[in-house]
């Protein structure tokens, strides 16, 4: 799992590669929030080149979303495949990840 | 967890409930008809009996139950709260709050007091008896709603499972998604809400742990056997609540009042329990915003939903009333009040006194140095040190509204007991003083209180004839004044009769023949021991015993009390005392070779003695036409005169008197740490305290009002032995 920035204007892409599953969300918990100050106003995600997603993966990105939330920096997917796709619909919670208008 | 801890706070809080449930039963007993209050006394009983349930406190929660049973059904306006059940609900709160003490004490509750909560519970009796009635027959099954929208019907044939995951599934390898999927294989989820309540704050965030809930509705065919089959594998840690298809409202009002959520709006709840449909919701959302365009009030939400017969009002209620506590919640969280145990707070006090103490060590050997740089860096973190004595002081500070609400019980409970209709009024509630003042003041209060409802409210029938309303008033008022809290006992009775009080004082041999006194004099006599006016000694007051140690309780605090009164028209206590005893902002002078410390908020001035004119053979010096008698702080303590020293006046005031206090060396401003003085010099007559100088000194803190009677005193005697001198000169 590997999660790279990318930063345009005002808003900070993290890209993520890899598995989104139990086995490593401690791992990515620790890169998805270091430095976070540094991060642009606004947090995008791009979900694309996620392979698998699980319960804790949902988990920890709806606890993203709070987290950062909680700093004033709204959080929302900007791609995403269909596997992720299909569990966050799954779950009800892919309208949490929109971009706001 | 400390269960120790929380049971301390469990005591606390209960403390805060049965105020606020007293208080609460007051407003009823005054009319106040509003069904929040009723709710409030409620809520009260409810969380006392629901806390001290954990804690095994049975007898707090069989005697609550029965109370609460009683609000409840007031709530629901199955009753009427009428002034006879008031009169057993008051005892009924004080006797939680007895049970609540004795638990505080770990004391048994003996014979006598289980014995007063059943006769309390006995007299309940007539309130209850209907009580057994089988809830679920009164309420109206949903279908049944006649306005029925037939979008909603579907819902209804719907499960619905309400699950909160144990903790450890995620890392014993199960997925909830694996579940879900297995429920799809039932039926069809028509509906899913992911509950994100629960995800904890950054550092307690455990990404392995399951905190997501979820609210689901299933539409199916499959028992309720097959459904709880799903969730076999993570029952023993989980809680699951199912509620089947066309279940009649009092399950789905059961589920809203047993989720632990906090945040869902009333909409969403009343969705997620499908008690109505989206389209119920949408409908009456927009009806809600119809309305807040049209009358530019915006209607209740419940409110709509009953007028549109879309929701049996139930299970309104208890959306509303969780939605209440969730605000509730929100708004005491957002204030963030600690629980700080006072004895802390103390301690906290008494090291910034020691730093005060040193920090002007730490001036006077900066200054001694002479360096500017050291002087600056010192004077710097002095205004730091002053700032942080400041905000410790306000820590101490608590409004004095709630000693005064107490008495609104007092006022009650007395003027029915004798017969008065009394009022009690109350202003500026919101004034702070020191806390532990507040303790001290209690009692002085209460006396004058219960005094003004004993003899100064006079009985309806005389107060009729006098043309007054029937009601007589007693008005607490509290207020800031220059360092200082005036607290203010007014009452609109009978008054008191100067004369009548000086030929009591002279039959009592308090008061010679002849002595004139001035009026404020004459009142101050009610505070000798040994004189009451009141013609009829009651069981509340008029025993003479009491006024004098209202005085002493006052002055202990460095406070004075006065008077003013008028016939048939009221009376009024002003009770004056400095806002806190611990640190105050002081002024050093010297007499003799003794440091003395004049507290500054007394001082008005300070004057060269010899640039003022004196009074002829008077201990008195003419300022700017005013006369003002003064006195030498080294006559009266008999201290050795200092050499070459220009004798200096502190004009200093307390109240209305006014007098000067003649020192040898003016030095300056000081903070400075109040030390009591010692049990053998308390009875020391014009000093107050005592407190370190920086040199490690000890400077006496002056009593100025204690001085100030003083100078005034013998400038009075003077004045009549003059006047007698005079007279046998003449013969």
């Amino acid at each position: 799992m590997n999660i790279s920035r990318k930063k345009s204007k005002d808003t900070t892409t993290l890209i993520f590669e890899g598995d989104l599953t139990i086995y490593y969300v401690a791992h990515i918990k620790d890169e998805l929030f270091a430095d976070y100050e540094k991060l642009a106003d606004k947090v995008a995600l791009d979900l694309a080149a996620v392979g698998e997603i699980d319960t804790a993966g949902v988990q920890l990105l709806l606890f993203a979303k709070k987290f950062f939330a909680s700093v004033h920096r709204p959080l929302f997917i900007t791609k995403s495949n269909e596997s992720v796709e299909s569990v966050l619909t799954a779950l009800d919670v892919n309208t949490q990840f929109a971009m706001e208008s | 967890m400390n269960l120790d801890g929380a049971l301390q706070t469990f005591f606390a809080e209960a403390d805060d409930l049965l105020s606020s449930m007293e208080a609460a039963l007051l407003r009823l007993d005054e009319g106040d008809k509003d069904m929040e209050t009723i709710n409030e006394i409620f809520r009260a009983a409810h969380t006392i009996k629901g806390s001290a349930g954990l804690f095994g406190l049975d007898d707090i929660v069989s005697f609550t139950h029965i109370v609460e049973n009683v609000l409840d059904r007031a709530r629901d306006g199955k009753i009427v709260i009428t002034s006879d059940l008031l009169s057993i609900f008051l005892p009924c709160r004080d006797h939680i709050a007895v049970l609540v003490e004795n638990a505080r004490q770990e004391q048994e509750n003996d014979a006598e007091c289980l014995a007063q909560g059943k006769a309390l519970l006995d007299s309940l009796q007539p309130w209850l008896e209907a009580v057994p009635q089988p809830a679920v027959a009164s309420v109206p099954v949903i279908g049944a709603s006649p306005k029925k929208s037939s979008g909603a019907e579907a819902n209804h044939d719907a499960w619905h499972i309400s699950v909160r995951l144990g903790p450890d599934l995620l890392r014993n390898g199960m997925d909830p998604l694996s579940i879900l999927r297995f429920l799809r294989t039932l039926g069809d989820i028509t509906h899913i809400t992911t509950i994100t309540d629960h995800l904890p704050e950054y550092n307690d965030y455990d990404p392995e742990q399951l905190y997501l809930g979820f609210e689901i509705t299933l539409v199916s065919n499959a028992s309720q056997q097959q459904i709880e089959d799903a969730f076999m594998f993570v029952r023993d840690d989980s809680d699951l609540k199912l509620i089947p298809p066309r279940s009649n409202i009092e399950a789905y009002v059961n589920l809203i009042k047993s989720l632990p959520e906090n945040t869902q709006r009333l909409g969403e709840i009343l969705v997620k329990s499908h008690a109505i449909s989206f389209q119920e919701l949408d409908a009456a959302l927009a009806t809600q915003k119809q309305q807040a365009k049209t009358t530019g009030a915006v209607g209740m939400l419940g409110d709509i939903l009953i007028e549109e017969q879309s929701i049996a009002p139930e299970i309104v209620n208890a959306a509303l009333d969780k939605q209440k506590k969730i605000s509730e919640k929100k708004t005491s969280g957002e204030n963030r009040f600690i629980r700080v145990d006072a004895e802390r707070l103390d301690v906290l006090i008494n090291l910034i006194g020691e730093l005060v103490i040193n920090r002007q060590r730490v001036d006077l050997l900066s200054s001694k140095m002479g360096n500017p740089t050291l002087i600056e860096a010192v004077t710097s973190m002095g205004n730091f040190t002053e700032a942080i004595r400041d905000a410790a002081l306000t820590l101490r500070m608590v409004p004095i509204g709630d000693t005064f609400q107490k008495f609104k019980r007092v006022v009650r409970d007395t003027a029915k007991s004798i017969g008065k209709e009394i009022e009690l009024e109350i202003e500026g509630a919101e004034t702070e003083l020191d806390r532990s003042m507040v303790e001290k003041l209690n009692d002085p209060l209460m006396h004058i209180v219960r005094n003004a409802m004993d003899h100064g409210i006079e009985a309806i029938a005389v107060r009729q004839t006098r043309g007054k309303p029937d009601s007589g008033t007693i008005k607490l008022t509290a207020r800031h004044d220059a360092g200082n809290i005036v607290i203010g006992i007014h009452d609109d009775g009978g008054g008191l009769d100067v004369e009548r009080i000086r030929k009591k004082a002279i039959a009592n041999g308090i008061l010679e023949e002849g002595i004139h006194l001035s009026r404020q004099e004459l009142f101050q006599l009610i505070f000798h021991p040994g004189l009451s006016t009141a013609e009829q000694v009651t069981n509340l007051s008029g025993r003479g015993v009491g006024m004098d140690v209202v005085k002493r309780n006052i002055e202990e605090l460095q406070g004075g009390i006065e008077i003013e009164s008028e016939i048939g028209v009221g009376t009024s206590f002003s009770i004056r005392l400095p806002l806190t005893l611990a640190i105050i902002d002081g002024f050093h002078v010297t007499a003799g070779h003794i440091d003395f410390i004049v507290p500054q908020n007394t001082i008005l001035e300070c004057v060269d003695l010899n640039s003022l004119s004196h009074v002829q053979g008077q201990n008195c010096v003419n300022l700017r036409g005013e006369q003002v008698p003064y006195i030498r702080l080294r006559e009266i303590f008999s201290l050795q005169p200092k050499d070459h020293s220009r004798e200096k006046i502190v004009v200093v005031q307390f109240g209305e008197k006014r007098a000067g206090i003649v020192v040898d060396e003016l030095h300056g401003e000081i903070q400075t740490v109040v030390k009591p003085m010692g049990p053998i010099f308390q009875a020391l007559k014009g000093i107050g305290g005592s407190s370190l100088l920086g040199t490690g000194a000890v400077a006496l803190i002056l009593d100025i009002q204690q001085l100030i009677g003083f100078a005034i005193n013998r400038e009075h005697l003077r004045n009549n032995a003059f006047l007698v001198s005079a007279q046998e000169q003449e013969e």
